[in-house]
């Protein structure tokens, strides 16, 4: 069972986006680990369309275990779960692969790249799975692989590097192409796990900055788990998770 | 980006890199594809090899004796000599009313390890093999007098020999006899190949082999008596005797009759031997062996399978993180499945073509040797129905087999969900 504090900044004015449907909706969501291990106990959460939302919380607070359940890796054994207006926590496991291969791009802590690929072709493998994201790219008039040397060069990833296969690259390197990968073909979703922890913090935050950057350009809602708090300034909504003793602890 | 492009693309890659260790699955398919196709190649052709060289003949006519060993000496030369026949036996048959060609062979010498064969010209107008085909002469005529030689395409091509040259045979088959030094022959024509026993032999005329023994008793020359090349048309030079005779029929449906007729002649104790009939009888022989092989090269194919099953399996564990990242960007269990059978599958594929190209090989290099101790032509050519049908069970197997790891991809990538295991 998790203590939350959901804090949003002030300036949030209510535009067009308010129109749209918000990026993530988890109305009372109870969900254990097989194990018996409580996480998550009645929690609802709304972060609205391109909205930025920090995650932090100590390690084993559940930050993954929420993201798992935002992206429908993981069902809630109560409650629902709503991406981009679609409740998906009722989907078939085959829709909800389809839905968040449609509509998510995901960036981890270390270790997001196919080794033996190149930077380019880590970054256009979600348009080998997804349609509609290959449609969205085709959408802005761009090519495949034009649009991921776009991406890559806008994440400071220069042509020397595209062909390089991604083992041979630096971590910072790697993060970025991931989060070029996450962000081709505009999922309307980014969620991040940790990206930056692998990171020296000068580096992090030029890379969160980057990030937020791509996904305003391309009006992206963000999900991003970080357990340093000194991000708090750049996100327009905060969550800080605390493990919660449990009885099984004392 | 097709998907199922997509899906090839994502398996070859992965399986490129990690070569070197699936290099020995595929070399191991590529063994059983060896073994399998090689074996029904080598049974196909040497059947067709043995039955084609004799397609036009209805019954093989030879002193009495076991059948086998008539049809392998008189039409493949393989094996021990049989006992002759008399020349006035021959001669019966041939009048015989249902009989409509005959052709003498008789044998017993060689030139340099090659048969000599002694006939007469009904053998370049009557002999028949594969699918009707007469002989043709690629130079030169066919022989017409006494100490003249015709080459089979082989023996002429080996020896370098060609229209004009002059040889000297040598007594007995082995080609360690003593030569007929004395007794030359000129080559006046030689054979288009044929694919059969033919283009391994000498052919003259019956006379000729009268002709350079009149001065020889039980294999040996007469001490004291020798008869020059110009004398020796002087002697009486018609057959005694011949090794084997190939007849055709009137009408083939007659051949029971015409067997029994000869089987039961009084004035010699004669086979009468249908090809087909012996060649069963010595596939029927060899029927153990092949069992056997076949026993072989299944095991070494399951063998295969398994080594593709536990290198695939083995290999899952350092790929957890790569199928978790595949899963990261969009890709379902199912697509999961389909990357690592298709993986199963191309290796598979791999193997098969890397066989064929090893059997080609094998082939190309075995088939001078089985033609000259065996006699028959194992030649290369698109594979039959039978051989299609092994590599693509080999094939479907394959991706049989891969299946197992696949689906034990589809249940770790569900239960790993996106996190990449460190
Ligand atoms: N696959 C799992 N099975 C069982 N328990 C898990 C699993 N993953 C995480 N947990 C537990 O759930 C709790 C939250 O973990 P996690 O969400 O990974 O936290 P965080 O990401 O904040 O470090 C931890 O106590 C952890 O032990
Ligand atoms: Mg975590």
């Amino acid at each position: 069972m998790v203590d939350m504090a959901i804090s949003s900044s002030a300036d949030d004015s209510p535009g067009l986006t308010a129109q749209l449907p918000p990026a993530v909706s988890l109305t009372g969501i109870t969900f254990a680990w097989p194990s018996g291990e409580p996480v998550l106990d009645d929690f609802s959460l709304e972060l609205k369309a391109c909205g930025k939302l920090l995650i932090t919380g100590a390690s084993g607070s559940g930050k993954s275990t929420l993201l798992s359940l935002m992206s429908g890796i993981l069902k809630p054994q109560k409650g629902t779960v709503s991406i981009v207006g679609k409740e998906i926590s009722s989907l078939s496991n085959f829709k909800r692969d389809r839905f968040r291969g449609d509509n998510i791009g995901y960036i981890f802590q270390q270790f997001n790249l196919v080794p033996y690929l190149s930077s380019l072709e880590n970054v256009l493998i979600p348009l080998r799975f997804s349609s509609l994201r290959r449609k969205r790219v085709l959408q802005d008039n761009k090519g495949l692989s034009e649009r991921a040397k776009e991406l890559l060069e806008r994440l400071s990833i220069g042509p020397s590097l595209w062909h390089r296969p991604a083992s041979k690259l630096s971590v910072g390197q790697q993060q970025r192409v991931a989060a070029a990968r996450a962000l081709i073909g505009r999922p309307p979703l980014l969620i991040a796990d940790e990206p930056t922890s692998a990171l020296d913090k000068e580096i992090g935050l030029v890379f969160l900055r980057l990030l937020l950057k791509e996904c305003e350009e391309a009006s992206l809602s963000l999900v991003f788990v970080s357990h340093d708090e000194s991000f708090a300034s750049e996100f327009s909504q905060r969550l800080s998770l605390r493990r919660v003793e449990t009885p099984l602890d004392s | 980006m097709g998907k199922f492009r997509s899906y090839l693309f994502l398996a070859f890659r992965s399986a490129w890199n990690r070569r070197f260790t699936l290099f020995l699955v595929v070399l191991s398919i590529s063994l059983s594809t060896v073994l399998l196709v090689g074996i029904e190649r080598l049974k196909g052709q040497a059947r067709a090899g043995f039955v084609g060289a004799i397609s036009g003949t209805d019954l093989v006519v030879g002193a009495r004796g076991s059948s086998i060993q008539l049809i392998l000496y008189a039409v493949y030369h393989l094996g021990g000599a049989t006992n002759n026949m008399s020349w006035e036996s021959a001669m019966m048959i041939k009048n015989n009313p249902l009989v409509s060609w005959t052709i003498p062979f008789s044998m017993g010498d060689s030139h340099r390890g090659y048969p000599v064969v002694a006939t007469s010209e009904d053998f370049f107008i009557h002999f028949r093999y594969r699918s009707g085909s007469s002989l043709k002469l690629r130079a030169g005529r066919e022989f017409s007098d006494i100490f003249e030689v015709v080459l089979g395409s082989e023996v002429a091509a080996r020896l370098k020999y060609s229209v004009g040259n002059e040889i000297v045979l040598s007594h007995g088959a082995t080609g360690t006899g003593p030569l007929h030094s004395d007794k030359p022959f000129v080559v006046v024509g030689i054979l288009e190949p044929t694919a059969s026993p033919i283009d391994r032999s000498l052919y003259i005329n019956l006379e000729s082999m009268e002709a350079i023994h009149v001065d020889w008793r039980g294999g040996a020359p007469i001490r004291g008596f020798q008869v020059s090349a110009e004398n020796v048309r002087k002697f009486d030079l018609s057959p005694k005797v011949i090794t084997a005779m190939l007849v055709g029929l009137e009408n083939r449906r007659q051949v029971f009759a015409l067997q029994r007729e000869i089987q039961e002649y009084r004035g010699e104790a004669l086979s009468a031997v249908m090809p087909g009939v012996a060649l069963d009888q010595l596939w029927g022989l060899m029927g153990n062996w092949e069992r056997v092989l076949m026993v072989v090269s299944l095991l070494v194919t399951f063998t295969g399978l398994a080594g593709l099953m536990s290198t695939i399996l083995a290999g899952l564990g350092e790929r957890r993180r790569e199928l978790a990242i595949l899963r990261s960007t969009g890709a379902s269990p199912l697509d999961i499945t389909i990357i690592m059978s298709l993986e199963g599958l191309m290796l598979t594929l791999s193997g098969i073509v890397l066989g064929v190209i090893i059997l080609v090989g094998l082939i190309l290099a075995a088939s001078p040797y089985l033609l000259n101790n065996y006699g028959f032509y194992l030649s290369l050519g698109p594979p039959t129905k039978m051989e299609w049908l092994i590599m693509g069970g080999i094939a479907v197997l394959g991706l049989l087999t891969s299946l197992l790891p696949a689906i034990r991809a589809y249940f770790l990538s569900l239960s790993d969900g996106l996190a990449p295991t460190t």
